[in-house]
């Protein structure tokens, strides 16, 4: 049913990247995907999918999950390559009608994909393998000099945090509304799209009417808990220390984007 | 003993329609376990919220521990004084992990982490749920979450805790926990406000408190709160069944004293009472 929605898509595990440190994972996500967009050689590409592939080993969640993270993007995915390999300047290999293919032209499609298809594993691994709460209290902790700009990194943190608090409880409530108004005859399942909208308006209502009850409620539950909305003078109860693991990852990700950043400089100088 | 709450002469009012609470006068001693009853909306969670600055009176003034409520620079201090614990389990957990949701008010209390984490074991203790401190809030029972409710007030170590209908929305064993735990703590020196409507678990209480239509109705020992069974019951409350059905015996002519509040002192006293059929004077009683 609507409870079986999984937000967030967090795998359970005690892999090696389940237990970096979550800021350091963000850090290591944004690197990557910046060395995504550095390389340019089908050398580096191939070193890159490998990389890919032996994180994904290691994470012990399986590549379909992953793929499944793709699908949506599919149409995107053939859209831009079929871009690529007609309008790419270069040397013609075939020619037809308004069309010209180019090996310049399929180069660029497939470098394209692979970059896409290595984007998307990497972004769904920082979710895949952090759960929500720890991406967020990391996330926080990794924006807190913003604060000191006015930017409600605190606010924000804490609104992710209810907000993946009441999920499940909203999720749970919805159900059982539908439930009871099922049990009155109600028939969502149906009709047409105004039918079927139509349905849904005794569910909203109540559902709405009982969050913002919740949602008062929590207000004062959390004031009666000295929470005075802000971060000031807050301390963290959850703890994150870096282990070797996390400076060795990032070692060896600095150490990539600066290989492949010398190598285009390279092949940009001639050589 | 000496007086942690004192309301003088307070009112209060949300909008200027109805004075929900009306020139309350109430004084509550250090380490009492004072039970607060009343129909539906007779003004008790109201009244609650004065305890800790959540609502300031509209006229007169709260003071816990000798602070003035309406002094913002007391605040936190009451806050942190003053503990509450509300009905509705699911709307008072803020995090998704039980030691998480335990430590939030130390979070806000700016208590350094190994304190933390040494209060989170010990109101886990407390409430009996330490075996449960990694698991995820959602997944527990109501009475659970009812008792990390309790465990998160409990870590700011307060003097006092308000319980309002704490345990409307659990099922048997559930109550039995929390009312248990409730008892424990008053033991432990903390002063108890207990609001319900359960008149079984007001007669636990040292001293009870009925509120009707925003006034204080009556106010002392559950014996003598419930030998005035025909007032309460005249207000729409409900007297516990055994001195209820010592009600029924005193309007037959019999006479049993009415301050019966469990079944113990329910049996004891039918037991005297036939021993002594003397004692049974009315003629329509049929045994
Ligand atoms: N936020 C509010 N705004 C306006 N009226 C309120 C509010 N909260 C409670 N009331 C009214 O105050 C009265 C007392 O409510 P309350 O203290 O919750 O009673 P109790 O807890 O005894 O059921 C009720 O008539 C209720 O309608
Ligand atoms: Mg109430």
């Amino acid at each position: 049913m609507i409870k079986d929605i999984t937000i967030g898509q967090y795998f359970p595990g005690d892999s090696v990247i389940h237990r970096l440190d979550p800021r350091v994972k963000i850090v290591l996500a944004i690197l990557y995907i910046a060395f995504l967009f550095i390389i340019q050689t089908a050398a580096a590409y191939l070193f890159a999918l490998a990389v890919t592939f032996i994180l994904v080993r290691l994470t012990k969640i399986p590549l379909k999950m992953y793929l499944r993270g793709l699908k949506p993007l599919l149409f995107i995915l053939i859209f831009t390559a079929f871009l690529n390999v007609f309008y790419s300047t270069g040397e013609p290999l075939v020619k037809f009608w308004i069309f010209t293919v180019t090996s310049e032209g399929i180069k660029n499609a497939i470098f394209m994909m692979l970059r896409i298809f290595m984007l998307v594993i990497a972004t769904s691994m920082l979710t895949y393998t952090t759960s929500p709460i720890v991406l967020t209290g990391g996330l926080e902790r990794l924006l807190s000099p913003l604060a000191k700009i006015k930017i409600p990194v605190h606010e924000f943190s804490m609104m992710m945090t209810i907000a993946l608090r009441f999920i499940p409880t909203i999720l749970e409530e919805t159900d059982k509304i539908m439930n009871a108004q099922k049990a009155r005859g109600a028939d969502f399942e149906t009709g047409g799209l105004i039918k079927r909208a139509k349905a849904l308006a005794p569910i909203l209502i109540p559902l709405f009417i009982s969050a913002f009850r919740r949602a008062d409620d929590l207000a004062t539950a959390m004031e009666c808990r000295c929470y005075t909305g802000s971060g000031e003078g807050r301390t963290h109860y959850v703890s994150y220390s870096m282990s070797s693991a996390d400076y060795v990852s990032l070692l060896v990700l600095a150490a990539m984007i600066a290989a492949a950043v010398f190598l285009n400089f390279v092949t940009v100088m001639g050589f | 003993m000496s007086a942690v709450i004192e309301f003088q002469n307070v009112s209060f009012r949300y909008n200027e329609e109805k004075d929900i609470l009306k020139n309350i006068s109430l004084t509550i001693e250090k380490g009492d376990f004072v039970a607060v009853l009343g129909h539906n909306g007779s003004g008790k969670s109201t009244l609650a919220k004065h305890i800790n600055a959540i609502l300031l009176p509209s006229e007169g003034k709260v003071s816990v521990d000798g602070l003035d409520t309406s002094d913002d620079n007391n605040l936190a201090a009451i806050r942190r004084k003053a503990g509450m614990v509300f009905q509705n389990p699911d709307n008072q957990i803020i995090a998704t992990v039980v030691e998480e949701d335990v430590a939030f008010a130390l979070e806000n209390l700016g208590v350094p982490r190994e304190e933390m984490v040494r209060r989170v074991d010990e109101s886990l203790n407390a409430v009996g749920m330490i075996e449960f401190k990694k698991h995820a809030t959602t997944k527990l029972s109501g009475g659970q979450k009812q008792r990390i409710a309790i465990a998160g007030v409990i870590a700011m170590r307060p003097d006092i805790i308000v319980f309002d209908e704490p345990t409307a929305m659990l099922d048997p064993q559930g109550r039995e926990d929390v009312v248990n735990i409730t008892k424990k703590l008053n033991e432990q020196g903390i002063t108890v406000i207990y609001i319900t409507h359960y008149m079984e678990e007001a007669a636990q209480a040292k001293r009870v408190v009925v509120l009707n239509d925003g006034e204080i109705l009556i106010d002392g020992t559950p014996h003598y709160v419930f030998q005035n069974a025909g007032l309460l019951t005249s207000v729409g409350l409900d007297v516990p069944q055994s001195t209820s059905l010592m009600f029924l015996l005193r309007n037959h002519g019999i006479k049993v004293p009415l301050a019966v509040l469990n079944e113990e002192e329910c049996i004891s006293v039918l037991t005297d009472l036939l021993n002594t059929k003397e004692s049974i004077n009315g003629s329509d009683f049929k045994g």
